[in-house]
């Protein structure tokens, strides 16, 4: 139960970010919004890693921080910017669910590339997401 | 970043944008079980990768924030210093709950953030703008979608 609640907690998060944004990006750049928004982010959750983490943080490999880069840009100058250039433009309600099947393209990815398989499970979700991508993306 | 005015072109360049978001995050996903599973903790991976994500972006738009810096109203960037600690909440929470919870049901129950977006944009940005029906089903559809592709993942 507690699973639950801090699930959904993220989840609100998550949510209210997205509607924080929209707001500020109407007076700010969303190149500028994602500085901002990252700073606050990087201060957040670097002083968690070092309460929660100190000895991992310490024990890192020289090459683990060449992950973070590759993880870093994409995550960020692409992601977090096309992210709020989509809430800018597109407004909240259309962007968030468009960003939100973003686990489909991890699947894709998986699945091309990683070798992993299909099941019915996935299919059937992977057409519920086209669909809905259909009907958000079809409005004019 | 260029300016542009006829909502038509804005509400493309809104989606194409949007779309190229989910394929990153996507792509960042899959690089991200690597990282987790042969170098870092969760936590650890995403403050390291958002300190050097925050200079990429400090050095790539230095030439927007100078320019904003002098003409943007307070309330925006309280807006977006607000997004940015909604987002580190919402993170800080995600591993917490992978604390207490498998990924199979926590996934799925971070997945519903759109619908939670759209409800706030519902009963708060009225003025900014509309939450058509058409927009609704189709998130509903997205969110039991990742539902079900994440839990076909596992």
């Amino acid at each position: 139960m507690l699973g639950v609640l801090l699930g959904l907690s993220a989840a609100l998060g998550f949510g209210i970010a997205a509607v924080f944004a929209r707001v500020g990006l109407q007076d700010i750049k969303a190149t500028t919004g994602t500085l901002v928004s990252l700073v606050v982010g990087t201060i957040i959750t670097m002083a968690l890693a070092f309460v929660f983490h100190t000895d991992a943080i310490l024990k890192l490999a020289g090459v683990a921080f060449l992950w973070f880069l590759l993880s870093a840009f994409i995550n960020f100058p692409l992601g977090r910017l096309l992210n709020f250039t989509g809430v800018s433009m597109a407004g909240v309600s259309k962007s968030a669910p468009i960003v939100g099947s973003s686990p489909l393209f991890a699947t894709i990815l998986a699945i091309s590339i990683g070798g992993e398989s299909i099941n019915t499970m996935i299919a059937i979700g992977t057409l519920s997401i086209i669909g809905g991508l259909a009907m958000i993306l079809s409005q004019r | 970043m260029i300016p542009v005015q006829d909502p038509k072109t804005r509400l493309m360049i809104g989606y194409a944008a949007s779309i190229g978001s989910a394929v990153a995050y996507g792509t960042v996903a899959v690089i991200g079980r690597k990282i987790v599973g042969d170098y870092a903790p969760p936590l650890v991976a995403t403050a390291f990768s958002m300190a050097m994500g925050t200079a990429m972006v400090a050095l790539l738009f230095v030439g927007d924030v100078r320019s904003d810096i002098g003409s943007a109203p307070r309330r925006g960037w309280i807006m977006l210093a607000l997004a940015g600690l909604a987002a580190a909440w919402g993170v800080s929470f995600w591993y917490l709950a992978l604390d207490e919870a498998p990924v199979v049901l926590v996934a799925p129950l971070v997945g519903v953030s759109p619908l939670v977006s759209i409800a706030l944009t519902h009963f708060f940005l009225q003025r900014l703008e509309k939450v058509t029906k058409r927009t609704a089903l189709g998130a509903l559809l997205v969110v039991g979608g990742v539902a079900l592709v994440t839990l076909g993942n596992q």
